[in-house]
């Protein structure tokens, strides 16, 4: 045998070389001395390195650190603290504030001018997470209005300074970026292109983006397809004959659209035919008394003005609704401030949802087929609520299903107990991870959906998604018991749970802790979902 | 006494206690993978963190520490992972040949007493991650070359190649300041 080479010697002297391969070279060593002494050389030098770097142990004195996280206990307060502190600031920030007056022209420092606007998409987050598990059918149309009003309000914080209308065209184009790769052929347009001229017909979805500093979209002529258009302002004068997906400073519609509308702009005016449902966001929304709309309306608004018609129903989430046109079956107001004049016409049930009893007026010509229900929600909760039986008996029940779906959930999913997540900034992280979830979702649901064979896709993640809000609780209760208790299993869940529902039913803050929890739920469950997936394609990290 | 109590249910204070006694060791090996004092010591306080959520997973059968050094292993290696923006960090480059001319280094020796500890550990310190890796794992954990290819997600012949590659770089580097030693 000729001589091995050094790399053979090497993996020899390690001992990791193959049997029959280390047992021609143990062969071949008796008889070259050559080999030999590199071998015995090269072992020399493992053992060496193996004391050198071992030796580091007792070379440098270590100061052993307090490990200062050790007790999860402490986690859970920092956790408990966390969301109890952000719900606090928010309620105070906004609560405190509102009896300082300023000069009109430092009315934009006021934080109510805002706060009016993030207090409604609280409150539609909080409709949301209430009602989700129970109305998903009919609450699609309000789920992409809060996953829209999610990204404009994110987009805001990004753009922190930046008008309005810039955030809304931010929040949109994440929506378009969402959506660059789409499985089906769509014509996208740029530049002067962007507009289609009457007697024009396009036989394709189009996506309209104007470049430059004119950067409006005028569609006067026909799309068959859906038209998705980013500008400064979007008119709508033609036909379409699909949805269209419209975020701009201003939104016009006045021409015929067949399908569903999604605006997100500062003002939405509908004076033309919506042939199905109608979801808007907007600072201004305005349907005009020549605008119908076919379907449903979900829409979220600072302001608020139905002059025309919406044939089926109603779900407006506003700072302040005029309702003068005609709603074919229920209408539901939540929000601050609703006027229903003459000649409005309800055909179904009219419900609101106010602060004040004196917040909903509703005049004397105006025509309700159904039942008047205006609910007054008042600020601050009183304790009526807590003193009937049937509030106790619901909260049991309440938590019995929670323990017994988070039983079965935790047997077959046991990857989605929140491991590894025990520092503050683990949970932060999880929120913002869950807040992304949040919206993420429901708007890339939206985008697949428009294709046919992505809509039972879209269908599924939603229901995964609204399934999740609801399991989000249930993760960070398994997580608070096995903190506090030190073991996991049953009896640490159901402590757990008992405590998360203690706390989302606090008055006043009770709310904002259950959406913070959710967050923190959603991110916890999509982190473990990830490393769920991440360690079936690399190597099980423990020994089993 | 440590390794007595690891077989039952784990108190806080039984974790305290397995937290002081290996604290140093997954510190040095946090070290050697990350080269970053600061970072390394983040690292040892989050292994222990993910260890003690852990405690359920942990069999017995196996000592402590090895399941505390694989644990830090896998985290500073998805640290690094994380840190490049190349995911394949152990790849070999097909431009290097399968087997590496020979250095003009010779394995090191008898010149290399224990006391040039220090020096062997700066030299290591001056190595890619792509080599300094599998070195720490291979002479700081002691692992074989099977457990090794486990951990950095590649084949057992990669780890060969990549562990002699290692020594040599490891030796051109001391070479430099071992000169005038070896050519006594």
């Amino acid at each position: 045998m000729m001589c091995p080479s050094e790399y053979t010697c090497s993996v020899f002297a390690e001992g990791e070389l193959p049997e029959t391969e280390a047992r021609e070279v143990a062969r071949h060593l008796e008889n070259c001395r050559a080999c030999d002494r590199l071998v015995e050389a090269l072992r020399a030098e493992s053992r060496l390195l193996v004391q050198c770097l071992q030796d580091v142990d007792l070379d440098e004195a270590v100061e052993v650190p307090q490990l200062s996280v050790v007790s999860p206990r402490l986690s859970v307060l920092q956790l408990a603290f966390w969301i109890i502190g952000s719900a606090l600031a928010f309620r105070l920030s906004t609560g405190i504030l509102f009896g300082l007056q300023l000069p009109a022209e430092l009315e934009w420092l006021d934080p109510r001018v805002w706060a009016l606007n993030l207090g409604v998409i609280v409150d539609a987050v909080a409709y949301a997470i209430q009602n989700g598990p129970l109305a998903v059918s009919g609450a699609i149309e309000a789920t992409v209005f809060v996953a829209f009003a999610m990204v404009l309000f994110a987009g805001m914080t990004y753009v922190f300074r930046r008008s309005a209308a810039v955030s809304t065209v931010f929040g949109v184009t994440l929506v378009v970026a969402l959506s660059s790769s789409p499985s089906y052929a769509i014509d996208v347009r740029k530049g002067a292109a962007a507009s289609i001229p009457a007697g024009e017909t396009v036989n394709d979805t189009v996506v309209l983006r104007p470049e430059g500093p004119n950067n409006s979209i005028i569609v006067a002529g026909t799309v068959k397809g859906d038209v998705i258009a980013v500008g400064d302002v979007v008119t709508i004068s033609g036909n379409v004959d699909g949805n269209v997906i419209a975020g701009a400073r201003r939104v016009e519609i006045s021409g015929t659209v067949t399908g569903s509308v999604v605006g997100a702009a500062a003002y939405v005016v509908v004076s033309g035919q919506v042939g199905r449902n109608l979801a808007g966001f907007a600072t201004n929304l305005n349907v005009a008394k020549s605008g119908v709309i076919a379907g449903n309306a979900a829409v979220f608004a600072s302001e608020l003005l139905l002059d025309g018609r919406i044939e089926r129903d109603l779900l407006a989430f506003a700072g302040m609704m005029d309702l003068r046109g005609d709603v074919g079956r229920n209408a539901v107001f939540r929000g601050g401030q609703t006027h229903v004049s003459a000649p409005a016409h309800i055909g179904g049930d009219f419900q609101a949802h106010v602060q004040k009893e004196e917040n909903a007026r509703i005049d004397s010509g105006v025509v309700i087929a159904g039942r008047k229900d205006i609910q007054v929600v008042p600020r601050v909760q009183g304790p009526s609520r807590y003193l009937t039986l049937r509030f106790y008996l619901w909260q049991v029940v309440r938590i019995l299903t929670a323990f017994v779906t988070g039983l079965i959930l935790l047997r077959l999913f046991p990857w989605l107990v929140p491991a590894g997540i025990a520092s503050g900034k683990d949970w932060l992280k999880a929120g913002g991870l869950g807040f992304a979830v949040l919206v993420a979702v429901p708007i890339a649901a939206i985008i697949v959906g428009i294709t046919v064979i992505g809509l039972p896709i879209a269908l599924l993640s939603l229901f995964l998604w609204v399934a999740g809000l609801y399991l989000a609780k249930i993760i960070v209760a398994e997580f608070v018991g096995r903190s506090l208790m030190k073991t996991s299993g049953a009896v640490p869940l159901l402590a757990g749970l008992l405590l998360v529902i203690v706390a989302v039913d606090l008055p006043w803050i009770g709310g904002l802790i259950n959406f913070l929890l959710c967050l923190l739920g959603l991110g916890a469950i999509a982190i473990g979902l990830y490393r769920a997936i991440a360690r079936r394609g690399t190597t099980e990290p423990l020994p089993a | 006494m440590v390794e007595a109590v690891e077989a039952q249910k784990l108190t806080g204070q039984d974790f305290e206690e397995i937290y002081k006694t290996h604290y140093r060791r997954v510190l040095g090996l946090c070290r050697y993978l990350l080269n970053s004092p600061d970072k390394a010591e983040d690292a040892a306080h989050d292994v222990f963190l993910r260890a003690h959520t852990r405690m359920d997973s942990y069999n017995p059968a196996f000592p402590l520490s090895t399941w505390l050094l694989k644990i830090a292993s896998n985290y500073c290696i998805d640290l690094l992972r994380r840190r490049t923006a190349e995911q394949r960090i152990f790849d070999l480059d097909p431009s290097e040949g399968f087997e590496a001319p020979s250095a003009a280094a010779s394995p090191l020796g008898e010149v290399l007493t224990a006391e040039r500890g220090r020096d062997v550990r700066n030299a290591l310190g001056t190595l890619g991650e792509k080599y300094r890796v599998p070195l720490v794992l291979a002479y700081y954990n002691e692992l074989n070359h099977d457990e090794i290819a486990e951990i950095l997600g590649v084949g057992r012949t990669q780890v060969a190649v990549l562990v002699f590659r290692g020594k040599q770089q490891l030796r051109r580097s001391l070479g430099k300041g071992l000169g005038k030693e070896r050519s006594k």
